[in-house]
């Protein structure tokens, strides 16, 4: 069941439109009883104790058959993700790359976007056409120990993406190319993950001294609020102040 | 350490000295500016502090005056005790990482979790040079035993071997990491002694897992019928100007995952042939060897990565077949082609972009009951262009 759609967000592939991600109630149910769970996930820091504890509570009872309205937790805890997506996408700070796996539609991958947020959590969002979907979203490892700090949680697991998918040439690492490509292999099932076409977007915002795949990284990640935000221009031009209009009849 | 100055360019190709400058303004390590009792965020801050400290000194990377220097006694202790804590952890996490894996319930969710454990392991790695520097300072001043350093030290080193032990056993769960940069880049940038002595997780052990895995996956790779195959190629050249084919033979259609990737391979392999049939040479050589229907043994590369053409082939939930084809050859835009499967047309394919992607797709279903199971033995399929 849909929770909510999180519409007018900049889209950082065509900084002249919108896109909007649904929000589905499956979906949070996942993030909740996967992360929102787990101690050692600072969710209680970054929703607030009270809904975070709404939230499990939610989590506890089975999902209601007739689906119905959504409970008022999962439309504030929306809320506060998706003011972090529109900061994310503001920048952006965000990878994005095909990924295929068996059973997952379709199969020549899932265009996939990772959105690293100012607090450090990671967004997950997939795409099914034209359609963005809320995926899932949890914080990574032994980095969230620092909450009160969170500049140092999201350049830890920037620098994190950028080791594992850049390359090293003579003295740097360099922005992938999107012919790489990272294959990962399940040991039981065997089956294959892919990652294509991995991309950091905007590779300026992510430190790299140029826009191209190949462009060194400068090892700095600057600062969230010394990054210039792009701005959404206007969908039709616009007279500049001061220009003085006078309509005349002949 | 309370002046920070970063310089652009400064040989810090792994981003080290940003870790290290936000490491060292932590506003928890005044704790230890005073004799007070040292806080767990105190001790958590010293430990992030030896990580950054430590990823300089393997990689190399000179701090500004500033930022460099010996983790004092005190605080390699505190930093010693985190660090004990956190690689205990991840021990747990190690030792129940295939349940872990299953109760993830997102494969790139479980994928995040085997790679932050290796991520961990060089992180406590990095530590370990900090504070043993810490502690050979400490000892020649002896102050480690005053300390407590030299018994949280040894507990370090104990509790990383147990991590080891324990990741060890899960080698094919993180061998994950090898399908990423990270462990190359590690290496790449490190400096002796460092390069010299390398923790297991870069010595090459999870690429033996990740090649035994491989194996295991060859194991049960069809068998190519190169003979069927190499006919079909060229008589669909000769015929139609441009075609298609190959044949892949696989034991078990129903055990989707494996097959998915063999079938991937082999349309890079027939991606190879669909190329050679425009080179002159291979045309004359295919028409040559036709002639004297001899066998054309077309050679396998699963390495290609520029193949024009890919397919992918699996059951669907109520037994129908789905090929789903993708091309990165911009002239296959609206063309159509025709699948042959089994010797018998099936619909045909047209290749359409995707208007995100910009990549060109079709796929074809076929109904079970156009090929039943005992059929499936061997599968033979062709494109033709129409």
């Amino acid at each position: 069941m849909m929770v909510t759609v999180w519409k007018g967000l900049l889209d950082p592939i065509k900084p002249h439109s919108d896109i909007a991600i649904i929000v589905t109630e499956e979906r949070w149910r996942h993030v909740v009883e996967k992360h929102v769970r787990n101690p050692r996930e600072p969710w209680n820091y970054w929703l607030t104790q009270e809904l975070a504890d709404g939230l499990r509570a939610w989590a506890e009872k089975a999902p209601s058959p007739g689906g119905g309205r959504p409970p008022e937790c999962l439309n504030r805890a929306s809320a506060v993700l998706e003011g972090d997506a529109r900061l994310c996408l503001g920048r952006p700070l965000m990878v994005r790359y095909r990924r295929k796996e068996p059973g997952l539609k379709p199969e020549w991958g899932v265009m996939t976007w990772q959105l690293v947020l100012p607090n450090g959590a990671v967004l997950i969002i997939r795409w099914r056409g034209q359609k963005g979907h809320f995926w899932t979203c949890f914080f990574e490892g032994k980095i969230t120990n620092n909450i009160e700090r969170p500049h140092t949680l999201w350049r830890e697991f920037a620098k994190k993406l950028i080791r594992r998918y850049c390359r090293k040439d003579d003295k740097h690492l360099v922005a992938p190319l999107r012919s790489a490509e990272f294959v990962r292999v399940d040991k039981e099932t065997r089956w294959t993950a892919r990652h294509t076409r991995v991309e950091f977007v905007t590779p300026t915002s992510w430190g790299f001294e140029g826009d191209q795949p190949g462009a060194p990284w400068s090892g700095l990640l600057l600062d969230w609020k010394a990054e210039p935000p792009m701005t959404k221009p206007g969908r039709y031009p616009r007279l500049a102040s001061g220009v003085d209009l006078e309509v005349r009849h002949v | 350490m309370s002046e920070i100055n970063i310089d652009k360019g400064a040989g810090d190709p792994m981003g080290c000295l940003q870790s290290l400058a936000d490491a060292a303004s932590d506003p928890a390590l005044e704790q230890f500016e005073g004799g007070g009792e040292v806080s767990l965020k105190a001790r958590q801050a010293a430990c992030r502090l030896a990580t950054a400290l430590g990823e300089c000194r393997l990689f190399g990377v000179k701090p500004s005056e500033g930022l460099d220097g010996t983790l004092p006694p005190r605080m390699a202790t505190a930093a010693s005790e985190e660090l004990i804590a956190q690689v205990s952890h991840a021990r747990a996490v190690a030792e129940r990482l295939p349940e872990l894996w299953d109760e993830c319930g997102d494969a790139m969710e479980a994928e995040e979790l085997c790679l932050g454990l290796v991520e961990d392991r060089l992180s406590f790695w990095a530590a370990t040079v900090a504070l043993e520097e810490a502690f050979v300072g400490a000892l020649d001043n002896s102050m480690a035993a005053a300390s407590g350093l030299d018994r949280a030290w040894y507990q370090v080193l104990v509790e990383i071997e147990r991590l080891d032990a324990a990741m060890q056993k899960q080698r094919s769960f993180l061998a994950v990491a090898t399908e990423t940069n990270l462990l190359d880049n590690w290496r790449g940038f490190l400096v002796a002694p460092h390069s010299d002595l390398l923790p297991w997780v870069l010595d090459g052990a999870l690429e033996a897992a990740a090649a035994e895995l491989e194996t295991a996956a060859l194991a049960t790779r069809p068998q190519v019928a190169h003979t069927s195959a190499a006919a079909e190629v060229f008589e669909g050249a000769a015929a139609d100007g441009g075609g298609l084919a190959g044949t892949a033979g696989h034991r078990d259609l129903k055990r989707q995952t494996p097959i998915l990737r063999i079938l991937e391979e082999t349309m890079e392999h027939l991606a190879e042939a669909f190329r050679q049939q425009f080179r002159p040479e291979a045309m004359r050589a295919l028409a040559a060897d036709s002639d004297k229907k001899k066998e054309v043994k077309v050679l396998w590369d699963s390495k290609q990565d520029l193949a024009p053409l890919r397919c992918i082939v699996y059951r669907e939930r109520n037994g129908d077949l789905r090929l789903d084809f993708s091309s990165t050859d911009d002239t296959h835009e609206n063309q159509t082609f025709e699948v042959v499967v089994k010797e018998q047309t099936r619909p045909t394919v047209t290749f359409r972009r995707d208007p995100q992607t910009r990549e060109l797709f079709g796929e074809v279903r076929i109904p079970r009951d156009e090929l039943p199971e005992a059929d499936l033995s061997k599968l033979t399929f062709r494109l033709k262009k129409s």
